[in-house]
């Protein structure tokens, strides 16, 4: 019985113990801190803020997203949390949703003081774009054989080939939404919409995610999609049998989308003065190196900076678009396409 | 059995009535406060029902469930299959390495279905590219049975526990004296299965309330499920109220499902896992079709076991990487696992508090409603409660990740703890009470010990479910409090690396470690004859 009344308690003491370092460890409010929501893959943004913090000595806290939420979640998160935030900067890994946050009053203006000259800031210092990566089609060359290979977005609603053979993630988050924002804005809300109709009439395989995009193509489930430059990038780089195309740059082509990230200030955020000085430090030129050496950004305007082997040209044709400044109409056209795409 | 009047202690018969009041509030709180949050917004909303029609009952979403009952279907009876065939081929046969296959199988029970899924397309993949098969993997052969396969690679440790516990709760040697005169299946039909049917059918059951509401697996192998549709929902509209409709049709079949197996679990008990002798063998075992679904079992146990150790070994190499990469995930261990001891810890004592509340099916089945809710649903529920005015401190905190699995997976640690209760002879209390009354000598003398086994599987299986919890901290996760399955799920999706299977191996280690200590207190427990 002594035996057992000790090992009980040995066992109560130690519980106790670990709760007691986890809630010091919680409690301990360090005031030089900051709070960051990010969209762009954790591993990508990891080091990146590990480097900061030992730079800077600004302890980071992050939310990171997941792949089947890409940034709309965080987004939605931030709009909830609006009477009382509790992020500090908001970096996403592209820009549609930006618009959003500022119409609901989420962002808080902020110009860096050395602003390289490839970033820009908008809406009135609301947010800075900065990088890009290029959305791309993906193919699988051991199924491709000898057929020609698609080089243009249209081509995933053609009949050229099989709709069950072909990939595209779900238009209502990330990247993917951004893109048909754009194509509203040079084609007209219908023809977009029409757009996506034919690919769900074609059997297009909705999916995820852009890496979900990739890891369809790359085992052998469908013969192409469209996904995004560091998705693709990675499959090439693991030798697997699939090769990039930058879509539509025939001369009359629509250009490739380039999808720039952007981060923001968030209203009322506690640490205001960290934020400035992480915001300086990530549209700095230095980590626009760090990240294109990493593979997160490919593009800087129409130049490839990315040093990767991924056999793309090194310049390339951009589709030139102005997403909606009326967020209400894109707000709706999203309604609509959501509606098109899961019922 | 009489039951004697227990001497009242004056100093506590004032505060005896009022003592279960603190433990209701705070597992009603905790625990089903999200859901009743949730059905508060609903019954308030002006929700169309044309938009219901549309969105749970469109062709899409039909299909999508139907697909998923299918698949939890399968997993749910196939792993009970390979259990149940197991458990009789470790009894009919006396070889040794098949108890040991049976225990390291055992020990696997905590890992999620995820580190199963990054094993098997691992070694699927690795087999077909040794077999010239360029181009083709795992998730290209087949979408949906590779999800049922993982997943019952991945359940199937809880359908064995359920199947040991299922036969040690029949009668040998009735089954000896029917195989005089009957071959094995008739016996097996007519004398083992009905005996049985009550724990496996329970063990079925929450294989296929865990299968149904994983997307996990499914996830990966890139096929949609309906668990899916609410978490993305969320994500989508922000929506608590649009998500729980279309979280309902699993919240019903889930609750369906406890209701059903209501009955069997008040006749199950956890110390006939543990105690209760084997019986001499009468008969030598016969080649039969059940002894050759029996050595496929075994083959299968095999192959469950080694596939995630080996795999993820071989991926987590060089071995000078694995120091730096636990070294720089400290901060996430840690997080995760003061959350899940803190949890396990709140678990068992709520468990302790509700414990005389259990009388009747009505509150067994209430306290087990949480584990029926998809885990998207729990995650949603807790946003819109500790948001509300007042609640609103505990939001964005470090509280939040440890509220997280206590509200989904403190029923476990009540059911074990339940079960266990039901087990001892109340006279033992009685006598204690008739000299010690109502006081703290009686708990820590008599109670403590004799419910021992329940707070040890209560508090260890939370533990390691709260390890291996993904989608409500997904959702709940405060800035800087990463949990290791975020972030390994996370990982995954960039792609299968040292990195992620360095993780994986860590959650599977600590799933294993929580299992020995089970293992090990219970035959310590066997040895002093306390269960």
């Amino acid at each position: 019985m002594a035996r057992y009344s000790r090992g009980i308690w040995q066992a109560v003491w130690l519980t106790a113990l670990v709760m007691w370092s986890f809630l010091l460890s919680s409690c301990d409010k360090d005031n030089n801190e900051l709070i960051v929501y990010t969209s762009v893959d954790q591993h990508y943004s990891e080091p990146l803020f590990k480097a900061f913090e030992a730079a800077t000595g600004i302890n980071i806290r992050v939310v990171y997203d997941i792949e089947a939420a890409k940034t709309t979640g965080l987004a939605n998160r931030l709009i909830a949390e609006a009477a009382n935030p509790q992020a500090d900067v908001f970096w996403s890994g592209e820009t549609m949703q930006m618009h959003r946050l500022l119409q609901k009053n989420v962002l808080a203006p902020y110009r860096p003081p050395n602003l390289p000259a490839n970033a820009h800031v908008f809406a009135g210092d609301y947010w800075i774009e900065f990088g890009g990566r290029a959305r791309v089609l993906i193919v699988n060359t051991a199924r491709l054989g000898n057929a020609v290979a698609p080089d243009s977005i249209l081509d995933l609603a053609s009949q050229t080939w099989p709709g069950n053979q072909i990939a595209i993630a779900y238009p209502m988050f990330g990247t993917t939404a951004t893109h048909a924002a754009a194509l509203t804005d040079i084609w007209g809300d219908a023809q977009a919409l029409d757009y996506f109709s034919r690919l769900k009439q074609r059997g297009v395989r909705y999916v995820a995610g852009n890496s979900s995009v990739r890891d369809l193509v790359v085992s052998g489930q469908v013969l192409f999609g469209i996904t995004d430059t560091d998705d693709a990038c990675i499959a090439v780089a693991r030798g697997h049998p699939v090769s990039v195309i930058f879509p539509d740059q025939q001369p009359n082509g629509l250009g490739a989308f380039v999808i720039p990230n952007g981060v923001a200030l968030i209203a009322g955020g506690k640490n205001r003065q960290n934020a400035k000085t992480f915001i300086n430090y990530l549209t700095g030129s230095e980590v626009m190196g760090l990240l294109a050496k990493a593979g997160w950004f490919y593009v800087d305007g129409q130049t490839v900076i990315a040093n990767s082997t991924c056999g793309l040209p090194k310049m390339l044709k951009v589709m030139p678009h102005n997403i909606s400044d009326a967020p209400e109409t894109l707000a709706e056209f999203q309604r609509d396409l959501r509606a098109l795409v899961v019922q | 059995m009489s039951h004697l009047p227990p001497r009242n202690s004056p100093a506590l018969s004032g505060l005896w009535q009022i003592r279960y009041a603190p433990a209701v509030v705070l597992w009603g709180v905790i625990a089903l406060g999200p859901i009743v949050v949730l059905i508060y917004d609903l019954a308030l909303s002006s929700f169309n029902a044309t938009d219901l029609r549309i969105r749970v009952f469109s062709l899409r979403s039909t299909l999508l469930l139907l697909k998923s009952v299918m698949i939890a279907g399968s997993v749910s009876i196939c792993a009970m299959v390979f259990a149940i065939a197991l458990v009789r081929i470790t009894r009919e046969a006396n070889f040794r390495f098949i108890r040991w296959l049976l225990w390291l199988s055992l020990a696997l029970l905590l890992v999620p279905p995820y580190i199963h899924a990054t094993a098997w397309i691992t070694f699927v993949d690795k087999i077909v590219a040794g077999f010239g098969g360029v181009g083709l993997q795992f998730r290209g052969l087949s979408n949906v049975a590779g999800v049922i396969w993982i997943q019952i690679m991945a359940f199937f440790p809880l359908s064995l526990a359920f199947a040991i516990a299922a036969f040690r709760m029949t009668d040998q040697h009735q089954i000896d004296t029917a195989r005089v005169f009957s071959p094995d299946w008739a016996v097996f039909r007519s004398i083992e299965l009905p005996q049985i049917l009550p724990a496996a059918s329970i063990g079925a059951a929450l294989v296929f309330i865990l299968s149904i509401t994983d997307f996990s697996v499914a996830s990966l192998m890139l096929v949609e499920v309906y668990a899916l549709e609410a978490f993305v929902e969320y994500s989508v509209a922000s929506n608590s109220l649009s998500s729980f409709i279309i979280a309902l049709p699993l919240l019903v079949i889930g609750v369906v499902i406890i209701l059903i197996i209501i009955a069997p679990i008040k006749k199950l008990s956890i110390s006939t896992i543990f105690s209760q002798p084997r019986p001499a063998r009468l008969q030598r075992p016969r080649l039969s079709t059940l002894y050759i679904l029996g050595l496929l079992a075994c083959v299968f146990c095999a192959l469950q076991f080694m596939v995630p150790i080996i795999m993820l070994t071989l991926d987590a190499f060089p071995a000078a990487d694995i120091l730096l990469i636990v070294g720089n995930n400290t901060e996430v261990i840690f997080n995760s696992v003061a959350s899940a001891t803190i949890a396990a810890a709140v678990s068992v004592l709520l468990a302790l508090g509700l414990l005389p509340m259990l009388k009747t099916w009505r509150t067994l089945t209430l306290i087990l409603i949480p584990l029926a809710v998809p885990a998207s649903l729990i995650g949603i529920g807790m946003i819109r409660l500790w948001t509300l005015p007042g609640l609103d401190l505990v939001y964005n905190t470090a509280v939040m990740p440890v509220l997280a699995p206590i509200a989904r997976l403190s029923s476990v640690a009540i059911l074990a703890l339940y079960i266990q209760s039901r087990r001892y002879d109340t006279m033992l209390t009685d006598v204690a009470r008739q000299f010690r009354g109502n006081g703290p000598a009686v708990w820590f003398c008599v109670l403590l010990p004799l419910w021992l086994p329940g707070f040890a599987i209560g508090f260890f299986a939370v533990f390691g479910l709260a390890l291996s919890e993904l989608t409500t901290n997904l959702l709940v996760s405060a800035p800087g409090q990463q949990m290791l399955t975020v972030k390994t799920f996370s990982l995954l999706h960039y792609g299968a690396s040292q990195q992620v299977a360095i993780l994986c191996l860590l959650v599977l280690a600590m799933s294993m470690l929580s299992m020995g200590v089970v293992f090990f207190a219970a035959a310590t427990m066997k040895k002093l004859s306390w269960s």
